[in-house]
């Protein structure tokens, strides 16, 4: 059988102050710290995930923490939300919340017939969450704070804002296997039917929109899975038939990369669900060390006093 | 940012035996700092030009705060690093791996070197020092094992100034890099067939 995408992967943005960051979404958001490492091609700043219990594909919001960087703008050729689903009636606790930690959020509305809550992370990246219409039976990471009745369970959309939809939607179909399920005004939804959560993708065409700025809090690339190496490269091949120019495969600790700037100039990324977090640390103990890549684990005197302390 | 094709000319790089990775300035191409190569002497090299995206490796100045140049200093160090892990990958060691790179493609250049020092062919800088507000020596390590480094710049260069040039040399100097340093009085922010004629008689000889 021919591999197939299974909706997205992780999504990667960048925050200012870490401590800030990390408290944001593990105390706010109720999100499990999945690892602690630093940007492998920055290894003075750290790169942070964040996710469900096992870090599951689909659940993985990753930060690359810059302090003192300049503010990025939503625009054209940019991720610009990333969508959570969560369970239906719990708008009410996390408004509450929002309000108690001072974080910005708009009045609930509502797209495709699912009503959504959107607000603004510390550095300003742009989040909804969203009471999913049909069933998404993941389980939760939970808090002492952030019951299973209203935590978050993964992505539910990402949605990408272009010039002109049709070359990206182009990568979605004929690429990835996407189909396209609704469409409103200018917001096409297309979607994958190989998950339950994080299969879709929603494209908003602006022509007249500014280009986008990415820096702080903004998307610097979205990646979807693959089971494995071999579909990984599948899709590379594919890719490379269409005239795009995929990277070779990199390898993340983590999982495996493949990147590619799709045509509507946002970075999109493929990664494998192998070898997971728990490669370098017990299930039990994700997030709790400071896990440094063998090419960097010389630096590990250095970083461990000059990287600011996170909890 | 930088996940851009990486363009390739020169030798073809499964049979090249030395390599020769070039970083165009800001508002270049590959094509650009390719055309270049006709000039300098490395008929058998396998040459290698990544591409910045939107034609820019980092938005701010090299002499802003390093963060303020992020994510796409990361990013274009990375894409250098994809750049010499594709060479490694040919069976092409980092003794035959050599760097050019003209001005924000040179600071580039200087910069990715000094982070990952180690015994490489050659270095090229046509104008250009190390990025940062301040050069802060625990960014740097290892040792380049005498690699030969060359680094033209006019006085005065409306971009980069000559102390951060003086500055990068001693610690390039400092990381055990053979470092030939030239100041040209008001050269003008170009590449110059005087500093072609070094780049020749050092490093690609």
């Amino acid at each position: 059988m021919e591999p197939r995408i299974l909706g997205l992967h992780h999504v990667t943005a960048i925050a200012g102050n870490a401590q800030r960051n990390h408290k944001f979404y593990t105390k706010v958001l109720g999100l499990r710290f999945l690892k602690k490492t630093v940007n492998f091609d920055d290894p003075g700043t750290y790169h942070f995930y964040f996710g469900d219990e096992t870090g599951s594909a689909g659940t993985i919001l990753t930060f690359f923490p810059w302090e003192h960087i300049t503010t990025g703008r939503r625009g054209i050729g940019q991720a610009t939300e990333i969508g959570y689903s969560v369970p239906a009636g719990s708008f009410d606790f996390w408004m509450q919340r929002f309000e108690q930690h001072g974080v910005t959020y708009n009045k609930p509305s509502e797209k495709f017939g699912e009503r959504y809550l959107t607000f603004l992370d510390p550095d300003g990246l742009k989040l909804e969450l969203i009471e999913s219409k049909t069933a998404d039976s993941r389980t939760p990471w939970t808090t002492a704070d952030v019951g299973a009745d209203v935590a978050t369970k993964g992505f539910h959309t990402v949605t990408l804002t272009l010039a002109s939809i049709q070359p990206t939607a182009e990568i979605l179909t004929d690429v990835f296997g996407y189909t396209l399920l609704e469409q409103h005004v200018n917001r096409y939804r297309y979607a994958t039917d190989t998950v339950q959560g994080a299969a879709y993708i929603d494209l908003v065409e602006v022509p007249g929109e500014a280009r986008s700025v990415t820096a702080g809090g903004s998307v610097h690339h979205i990646a979807f899975r693959v089971k494995d190496d071999e579909a990984e490269l599948y899709f590379r091949n594919k890719l490379l038939e269409k005239g795009l120019q995929p990277t070779p495969q990199i390898d993340r600790d983590y999982f495996h990369s493949v990147y590619f700037r799709e045509p509507g100039g946002v970075l999109f990324e493929i990664a494998t669900e192998n070898p997971g977090f728990t490669v370098d640390e017990p299930l039990a103990e994700l997030g709790t060390h400071l896990m440094l890549p063998k090419q960097h684990e010389r630096l590990r005197a250095r970083l461990e006093t000059s990287l600011p302390p996170i909890g | 940012m930088h996940q851009e094709p990486l363009r390739t000319a020169g030798q073809p790089l499964a049979t090249a035996t030395k390599a020769l990775i070039l970083l165009h300035g800001r508002g270049g191409s590959p094509a650009d700092i390719l055309s270049l190569a006709r000039h300098v002497h490395v008929p058998e090299f396998a040459l290698l030009a990544p591409q910045a995206t939107q034609n820019t490796w980092y938005p701010n100045s090299f002499l802003a705060p390093p963060a303020q140049n992020e994510p796409w200093l990361s990013d274009a160090l990375a894409a250098v690093g994809r750049a010499v892990a594709e060479a490694e990958a040919a069976g092409i060691s980092k003794e035959n791996i050599y760097f050019l790179g003209f001005s924000q493609g040179a600071c580039l250049t200087l910069e990715y070197v000094a982070r990952h020092a180690t015994r490489y062919g050659g270095v090229v800088a046509f104008t250009g020092g190390l990025i940062g507000d301040h050069l802060d020596a625990a960014r740097y390590a290892g040792d380049f094992a005498g690699t030969p480094i060359f680094i033209g710049t006019s006085d005065p260069d409306f971009h980069v100034p000559v102390e951060r040039v003086r500055a990068s040399t001693k610690l390039l100097t400092g990381l055990g890099g053979a470092v030939t340093e030239r100041i040209y009085p008001h050269m003008g922010h170009t590449i110059s067939q005087e500093e072609i004629d070094v780049a020749n008689s050092l490093i690609f000889k």
